[in-house]
């Protein structure tokens, strides 16, 4: 049975081709005002990859913030659910704890034994503490995010940064900047302080032996690497983390 | 209080006052927004409380008392010979533009009563319980600009068996003050009367707590919601005679019901027209079967149990009425909560609890991490939101519920 996965998120939208659950074709693009548009340029690509004809997925299940704007979607679940899903069987089918770095989201999922969601947190409204507030960042410091996380890790000495707010983390970074603090320094507070965030996230279950990271901030070495310095544990990235999500949804009975 | 200590200047005064006197024009339209409450109701017996919160009008010719919270004792406003009138407010437009003397970041329901009172009548005198300390400092402004501020001086530990006695004392002194004030005698049968209107009142809405909890969909979360708001702004005995006719209707409702799951709804209060939240449950297929709010179940639940007919006994289980169950988190007695939480979903086999976080009040969120550990234990599935009062967040709260609803199936 063939299915498509679609996890329209608020940074980029992804799609997931599975044919009797095995993967046959993903693709990715940025998400823009016109959803419903990016949501079917995405899923063309990932039929395109998979060698079919749209006439033959047999169900769209479509997830994430813009999940109901999807008209091609037979239905819809969250991204809560749909990354417990595909976690789950990423994970060989075990209890465990997903972290979920998205654009503008980021949610902590505790799995059962039976794959069933035990309880989930999520951030708050603001974009503290999500990959958002990452790229503003590496921004604020004239670089891009391999570049960033780069930076981060060759740091001997991060500086504290106090505020998780974009808005008054960035006018600490440059307060920072120009007092001439070093960039790999500043970097690497920034990471710290986004990793204590998660971690005090992480801290409110209670089976933490075996963590996973997905969405799209655990592509970023220096995100995984403080966030394990920070919680003292040791995480594992998913495979393809930035398609976890759609590949959940697509494995949705 | 003493009015105007003299300390605040005649710019910030002026300021206020400018702000009370201007409320009808900042306030929702609130025909226009009862009236997508009211389609969707069916139900006859509700035209009656969405008239109330569309008119807001108190229809009494006894001199009218504002209060905020639930413990100020509204049986001695009564039996003074006044209606008491309970002015807590929720309106996105009265906190926004409390903000003009209000600084941003404090609660939104303490700017909202600074833009003024939602009702055409301005109180005769006005009660500020300390509750929590926005209640204490608004006291504080208040009686600067405005005469007749009355500030009940409550303990902050509400266990009965250590504190009664300094909680009965307020109430005592502010049984004096209205005595005092109005040049009236209070009679023990005032009093009484008093504590059975009341009681009424509780009675019928014990009636609709049950049925609701044990009928999935017998009456949605906005007629419920209505229905207690309008406890608010009208006489008991008006509330208690109409909702016993809109019970009635409802004992011989048929249910269709497309609602999954059914839920307790516990933290802060919801009171017209902050309803975003129920607007996400209800679409979300989530019956708020229960809720353990002090704008409902705090404001009407618990009755005075008389047993000494003597005008101090009856002050004294007044004051229990007031102390003994309360459930507001600025005071000493999380368990109270707690207990009624896990009480009602055990009692009604509910599935699970969401907890109403106002943002800025921080005792609510201080709380969150006690009660989801107590029910972690018992197995109740337990969901936090913090929002406020603007429409902003709706996307991420209905993703939190829809979520939370996957999880439960």
């Amino acid at each position: 049975m063939i299915k498509a996965g679609i996890d329209i998120g608020s940074v980029t939208t992804k799609c997931v081709i599975v044919n009797d659950g095995i993967i046959s074709g993903k693709a990715i693009t940025k998400t823009s005002v016109n959803t419903e548009m990016v949501a079917d340029n995405v899923l063309q690509k990932a039929i395109k990859e998979a060698g079919i004809k749209e006439e033959e997925i047999q169900e769209v299940i479509s997830t994430g913030y813009g999940r109901r704007q999807f008209k091609k979607a037979n239905r819809f679940i969250t991204e809560i659910s749909a990354v417990a899903k595909g976690g789950y069987i990423l994970n060989e089918k075990k209890r465990c704890l997903i972290v979920d770095v998205g654009g503008q989201d980021t949610k902590v999922v505790e799995v059962g034994d039976k794959g069933e969601v035990v309880d989930f947190l999520m951030n708050d409204k603001c974009a503290a503490g999500t990959g958002r507030f990452l790229e503003i960042m590496a921004d604020v410091l004239e670089t891009d995010m391999d570049g960033f996380s780069s930076l981060a890790m060759s740091s001997k000495n991060p500086v504290k940064i106090n505020s998780t707010c974009s808005v008054f983390a960035e006018s600490e970074v440059i307060s920072l900047i120009t007092s001439s603090t070093p960039r790999e320094d500043i970097a690497a507070g920034l990471f710290n302080s986004i990793a204590s965030r998660i971690a005090t996230m992480i801290r409110q279950f209670r089976h933490t032996d075996r963590i996973f990271f997905c969405g799209g901030g655990a592509k970023i070495p220096a995100l995984k690497s403080y966030l394990e310095k920070t919680i003292s544990q040791d995480i594992i990235v998913l495979p393809e983390p930035q398609f976890v999500v759609a590949y959940g949804a697509a494995i949705t009975e | 209080m003493k009015k105007g200590n003299g300390f605040i200047s005649e710019e910030y005064l002026d300021a206020m006052k400018y702000l009370w006197g201007k409320n009808k024009d900042i306030s929702f339209d609130y025909k226009k927004y009862t009236e997508k409450y009211r389609n969707l109701s069916g139900l006859k017996g509700m035209e009656f409380f969405y008239d109330v919160i569309a008119e807001r009008k108190l229809k009494t010719d006894k001199p009218v008392i504002g209060y905020f919270c639930n413990s100020v004792p509204e049986e001695i406003i009564m039996a003074a010979g006044a209606v008491p009138l309970r002015l807590c407010n929720q309106d996105i437009h009265c906190a926004e533009a409390g903000e003009e003397i209000i600084p941003g970041d404090i609660c939104p329901v303490i700017k909202a009563i600074c833009s003024g009172l939602q009702n055409d009548i301005k109180p005769d005198i006005l009660v500020i319980p300390a509750t929590c300390d926005g209640k204490v400092k608004l006291a504080e402004i208040l009686s600067s600009a405005f005469d007749n501020i009355y500030f009940i001086d409550i303990p902050r530990n509400s266990d009965y068996t250590e504190n009664i006695d300094l909680w009965e004392a307020t109430y005592l002194k502010f049984y004096e003050y209205l005595k005092e004030k109005f040049k009236v005698k209070i009679s023990r049968k005032e009093l009484l009367n008093a504590c059975k209107i009341t009681n009424e009142r509780t009675s019928i809405f014990r009636k609709i707590y049950k049925l609701r909890a044990e009928k999935t969909g017998i009456i949605n979360a906005f007629d419920y919601f209505t229905i207690t708001s309008a406890s608010f702004l009208i006489p008991a005995s008006d509330w208690t005679k109409h909702t016993e006719i809109l019970y009635n209707q409802l004992l011989n409702r048929e249910i269709k019901t497309n609602y999954r799951k059914n839920l307790l709804l516990a933290g802060s209060p919801i009171i017209f027209p902050n309803f975003k939240l129920l607007e996400i449950t209800e679409e979300a297929g989530c019956y708020i079967a229960a809720d353990i709010l002090c704008s409902s179940y705090g404001h009407l639940f618990d009755p005075v149990k008389i047993d000494e007919e003597t005008e101090k006994g009856i002050i004294r289980t007044l004051t229990l009425k007031y102390i003994a169950p309360s459930i507001c988190p600025c005071f000493l007695g999380i368990d109270k909560l707690i207990n009624a939480v896990i009480e009602n979903v055990e009692k009604y086999g509910l599935d699970g609890v969401i907890y109403y976080n106002l943002r800025l009040c921080n005792v609510f969120e201080l709380e969150i991490p006690v009660i989801r550990s107590v029910l972690k234990d018992k197995g109740i599935p337990f969901l936090a939101l913090k929002t406020d009062f603007s429409r902003e967040d709706t996307g991420q709260l209905k993703t939190r519920i829809e979520a939370f609803m996957e999880m439960l199936e």
